[in-house]
């Protein structure tokens, strides 16, 4: 019995020793860890959207669609106010080991001018091959209306990757969401009334203080 | 037994993956591509080498029936640890490895050195015996996904091998190709450890024939 116990209190030593390091691990990587997914954010916009250079403004704005699923839109403008591109963060959950997260930029024809993937659980050597330029290209240039994104086994004009058709149709799928939602909650007409507006109350402004 | 020959035993004798048959969850999955295993093996040898140095440090301390759980709170403590630290300063190496350090865990290999060796070894023997299976796994992983990727993909750490005709056989890299791949390594390893010992047995007997003769020239 007495044996049992010391058993018992050692074993609970054991789990509060571990659990001390691990939470002291855990504050120290904290800040780093959250860094680096921030930085990550940056880095991917910055590759997704052609002409962003350093010293524009990074809007960010969170949408939610209908079926409550959130979204996070990056609009980028340069000093001239002009808004140089957007970038969504779309996910799709019908990969093959789970979510496949894609950065996708876009211009202000809802063409597509990059793509960053920020996060996959694909079968390494095939499903993974989905971050390769030779994917990731064939999605340049095109735009929800003027083509069919998704593979050409379904219909569409995207050469899936060979054995992991799963994955390239989620891709197809997140990429096809992240154009539609952007145009659906935040078009780029919306940006240029309300950069109007508020022009027009700078100028407002400018009176009174005259 | 002697620091080389307990490093080397994790090489080749007592190879964790080829000889032991442990941790074959990892290595049939991570196989793919030569990158990807090295990341595996090297990730999964640290985190053997710390489990067996605190296991090893508290083998006087953990009692007998507890010791399983005690060795399950503390190797699933380094990965943790591991993980948070990859992913807070090295991004990068995370975003490679990051699939794979939670399956560290369920690698038998780290569980099975710490309850065979460290829970009864020296610290420095410990150490010693981390190193040599964590070596040993490396080159058992990477032997493997160097053999998928060649034939599953014609390239080899990422540059291309064959010209473009090259028809990879694309069963190699898929699930299937890691357990017949392995069973190939296998039977390998088998015949060459079969020679060897058929090779020592006819040595031992010659040795003894001599041995007779020279006697009963004596005589």
């Amino acid at each position: 019995m007495k044996e049992n116990i010391i058993q018992v209190i050692k074993l609970v030593l054991v789990c509060i020793v571990a659990a001390s390091v691990l939470a002291v691990v855990y504050s120290v990587t904290k800040e780093p860890i959250e860094k680096a997914k921030a930085e990550e954010k940056i880095k991917a916009v910055r590759a997704v959207i052609s002409g962003y250079e350093d010293g524009m403004t990074m809007k960010t704005d969170t949408v939610t669609d209908s079926n409550d699923n959130q979204f996070v839109i990056y609009t980028v403008i340069d000093n001239q106010n002009n808004v140089i591109g957007r970038s969504i963060a779309s996910y799709s959950d019908e990969g093959y080991g789970g979510t496949v997260n894609i950065m996708i930029g876009m211009d202000s024809d809802y063409t597509v001018t990059g793509l960053y993937v920020l996060s996959h659980k694909e079968t390494p050597g095939l499903g993974s091959k989905m971050d390769t330029d030779e994917f990731k290209s064939q999605f340049i240039g095109l735009s929800d209306t003027d083509a069919d994104i998704s593979v050409r086994k379904d219909g569409g004009d995207i050469d899936a990757i060979t054995s992991a058709t799963i994955t390239s149709r989620a891709v197809c799928r997140a990429i096809d969401t992240g154009l539609k939602i952007v145009r659906e909650y935040m078009p780029f007409e919306n940006h240029d009334s309300e950069m109007s507006e508020d022009s027009i109350e700078a100028e407002v402004e400018d009176v009174i203080e005259e | 037994m002697s620091l080389k020959n307990n490093f080397l035993k994790g090489i080749w004798n007592n190879n964790p993956v080829l000889i032991l048959l442990l941790g074959f969850c990892p290595v049939l999955a991570v196989s793919t591509t030569v990158i990807d295993a090295l990341g595996m093996g090297i990730s999964t040898t640290f985190v053997l080498l710390g489990s067996n140095i605190v296991i090893s440090l508290i083998r006087g301390f953990v009692p007998k029936k507890m010791r399983i759980p005690v060795f399950i709170v503390v190797i699933a403590t380094f990965v943790t640890i591991v993980d948070l630290v990859l992913y807070g300063f090295f991004f990068e190496l995370h975003k490679s490895l990051g699939l794979f350090i939670p399956l560290i865990v369920v690698n038998c290999i780290v569980l099975g050195r710490a309850e065979a060796f460290a829970s009864k070894n020296s610290l420095l023997d410990s150490i010693v015996d981390a190193l040599g299976m964590g070596v040993g796994f490396i080159l058992a992983i990477v032997v493997l996904a160097a053999i998928r990727e060649i034939l599953g993909n014609g390239t080899i750490m990422g540059l291309t091998l064959f010209p473009q005709s090259y028809q990879p056989v694309i069963v190699a890299i898929l699930p299937p190709g890691a357990f017949i791949t392995l069973g190939f390594m296998l039977a390998g390893m088998n015949r060459i450890n079969i020679g060897r010992e058929q090779r020592e047995k006819a040595r031992k007997k010659a040795l003894k024939a001599m041995k007779n003769t020279k006697q009963s020239n004596k005589e």
